[in-house]
């Protein structure tokens, strides 16, 4: 019995040590001078990136490249393969994390992702482009450009102008004010409690947009993309919904709710026109639209 | 109390594998060049509509496709000049398709290489050298072809091979029929819309990828603008066909100046034409123009540095530059020898070894020598312009 229980133990210690992965990271701490009106520019590669407002004049970055494969020097070798950027140029800080090889058969076998963790000062203007990873931004950013593809996106608490292209995301913009241009294909959409201008075109991906309490104005196009609403009863604010080839799902019904139908065009609107409109005009999936009241009473 | 011991063993063994596995899967990463990007061998494309020249394709099955074309051909040489532009319907077989779809090389899609023919009827024009008159008249004929069609990101294309086509050209000189029997370098480059299935990834379930950006030193290219022709043309009445031979070699290398944004570029050029026929007649064979020319010049790639500095691209030969050449024109059977040099602005492109594209647009002065053009009119010591568009390939 003992005998079979070694052997068992021995097969099983076999396993985990044959399935081994190594580990290989090389950081880089860096920071540079930031002089009003110069841009920020991010380049990255499978990048998890978080950006914090911080109260600096510098723009500092903390860098972490991390390589695992089954072979430690093939990671250690991918590894020198990335080429990490993080420098001043003219008007324009750098960061990138290409990979440059002098051969296409040096490619790299093992999986590299990057961590920038880059602390800004107030009122920066940031471009940022990246791939297959994530983007956390927190605070108070003058500009943003980006353009991603199968990431994670997070702005909390952002003050400042927003211009995304989006591609295969999923996006939360939450508790944010400012000026907001969007325009998604096949991405998630989350838009919480955001206030300022909102200017969406977003095609077959998911649209949440949950009102908060302060002023916001919504021009939103959407095509093949199902829409939940989910409106504050404490904010006023005109509500114009048209929705082509489907339908507008509701349970308001009081004297603010109007309807209209003509042909395969649905339209529904909630109280009077005033400052803020908010404008939804959406093909092919439905517009569901939820009280965030009844909703909580549901729960 | 045994079977205890199994069960104990048999999860810790399970929770064990489970752990041994990293959050990762070590090869999870798939790592993409330039070229894997450009050629979109692994999108679907069901049809292409071409512009320049003018063709649907229509994929048939998984290796066929069916074209509907039209046909450009021509013999033009100091003596008389024929065109033909004509409809035809091309069949073609991508004779690799299966073979490298069964291997994950790319999709059933219509890049590859292929053979095709090409039947044709159209109409044709016909014209002697210093004589006006302009005839015209039914053409029709059949292409043999064998050549690698290739997607250049999502609205280019390039196909280039060898092609083998017999034009005959009904009453088009005073004289009666005339025929063309040719072997050229097809080399079509142009701009494309292709369609396909609506394939939409399952963003949770992708592979991520990088792409990696390639450093280059050295570069040999040649240029493949349609510029090998060999042609036997019958007429009545003449006995015997006669022959016309054309050839443009051109071979252009290039290397980096360190790992500067600047290059240095050697660009040989000749062009030679033969054929034994003049003003009607049929001659013994001569030389109705050969020429060649050496350039030497500087580029510098001005986006170079920053594009690297974004991780865009590698430091390597694709981007504008502006260039500064000297360079030596000789045509031999004229005697004539000039020397120039030149400046202006230029693109290339290279998308990996097999395809490069550059665009040239250069102003040159005369420093030596006599202008090919006496009454040339202009400042006397500018010589004209050059603006060309090349394709080619990287032999290494």
């Amino acid at each position: 019995m003992k005998k079979f229980i070694t052997i068992l133990l021995l097969i099983q210690v076999s396993l985990m040590y044959g399935q081994e992965t190594y580990k290989e990271v090389k950081s880089l701490t860096k920071s540079i001078s930031y002089e009003a009106g110069e841009v920020i520019d991010i380049s990255g590669e499978r990048t998890f990136i978080n950006i914090q407002v911080a109260d600096q004049p510098d723009v500092s970055a903390e860098v972490e490249i991390i390589a695992r494969y089954k072979e430690q020097n093939q990671a250690q070798d991918d590894l020198e393969k990335i080429q990490v950027v993080f420098e001043k140029r003219g008007n324009t800080i750098y960061f990138s994390n290409a990979i440059q090889i002098q051969d296409i058969a040096d490619k790299p076998k093992s999986n590299i992702k990057t961590i920038l963790n880059l602390k800004i000062p107030k009122y920066a203007s940031v471009d940022i482009k990246n791939a297959f990873g994530d983007i956390t931004i927190k605070g108070r950013i003058d500009k943003v450009n980006l353009e991603s593809q199968f990431c994670t996106i997070e702005f909390t608490d952002y003050i400042g102008k927003l211009t995304m292209e989006s591609k295969y995301d999923e996006c939360k913009i939450i508790n944010s004010k400012g000026s907001f241009n969007i325009d998604s294909d096949k991405s998630d959409l989350s838009l919480d409690k955001v206030s300022g201008k909102v200017k969406a075109d977003a095609n077959f991906g998911k649209l949440d947009i949950i009102y908060g309490d302060n002023p916001i104005t919504y021009d939103i196009k959407s095509e093949y993309t199902p829409t939940s609403i989910y409106l504050s009863p404490r904010l006023d604010i005109f509500h114009d919904y048209t929705c082509k080839k489907c339908q507008l799902i509701t349970e308001y019904c009081d004297e603010n709710v109007s309807r209209e139908a003509s042909g395969k065009v649905n339209k529904l609107t909630i109280g009077s026109p005033s400052n803020s409109v908010s404008t939804i005009v959406a093909q092919s999936e439905d517009i569901n639209i939820i009280s965030i009241n009844t909703q909580a009473n549901n729960k | 109390m045994k079977n205890l011991i199994l069960t104990i063993l048999t999860i810790s063994l399970y929770a064990g594998s489970l752990l041994s596995q990293s959050s990762y899967a070590p090869d999870s990463v798939k790592y993409v060049t330039e070229e894997d990007l450009a050629y979109k061998l692994h999108e679907d494309a069901n049809y292409f509509f071409k512009l320049a020249p003018l063709a649907y394709e229509h994929k048939l099955g998984e290796a066929f496709s069916l074209s509907a074309v039209t046909k450009s051909s021509g013999v033009l040489n100091d003596n008389f000049l024929s065109g033909n532009l004509s409809l035809g319907i091309e069949g073609r077989y991508y004779y690799q398709m299966k073979d490298r779809v069964n291997k994950g090389l790319q999709v059933s899609n219509l890049s590859g290489k292929y053979i095709a023919v090409i039947p044709k009827v159209g109409y044709g024009v016909n014209s002697l050298a210093n004589n006006n008159t302009l005839v015209f008249g039914l053409a029709y004929g059949l292409n043999l072809a064998w050549a690698e069609q290739n997607r250049i990101y999502d609205y280019f294309y390039w196909d280039s091979g060898l092609e083998f086509g017999y034009t005959e050209f009904d009453n088009n000189f005073s004289t009666g029929d005339f025929t063309v029997l040719s072997l050229f370098r097809k080399s079509d480059f142009g701009v494309v819309f292709g369609g396909g299935g609506k394939f939409i990834p399952d963003r949770t379930n992708t592979q991520p990828q990088m792409k990696v950006n390639v450093n280059e030193k050295y570069a040999l290219r040649v240029l493949d603008n349609n510029n090998y022709s060999i042609s036997r043309i019958t007429r009545d009445g003449l006995e015997e066909p006669f022959w016309q031979f054309l050839a443009i070699p051109n071979i252009i290398s290039e290397f980096k100046i360190g790992d500067s944004a600047f290059s240095i570029v050697h660009d040989i050029r000749a062009r030679i034409e033969f054929s034994n026929y003049e003003d009607g007649v049929k001659t013994d064979f001569k030389a109705d123009r050969v020429l060649y020319s050496l350039k030497m010049g500087t580029r510098w790639y001005y986006k170079m540095k920053s594009n690297v500095l974004a991780g865009k691209q590698g430091n390597n030969f694709s981007g504008g530059y502006v260039v500064a050449n000297f360079a030596h024109n000789n045509t031999i059977e004229k005697g004539s020898d000039l020397f120039f040099v030149s400046a202006g602005w230029g693109y290339q492109k290279e998308v990996g070894k097999k395809f490069f594209i550059n665009i040239d647009l250069t102003i040159a002065a005369l420093v030596d020598g006599v202008r090919p053009v006496p009454n040339f009119n202009g400042p006397t010591n500018l010589s004209g312009g050059n603006f060309s568009i090349n394709i080619g390939r990287r032999i290494f």
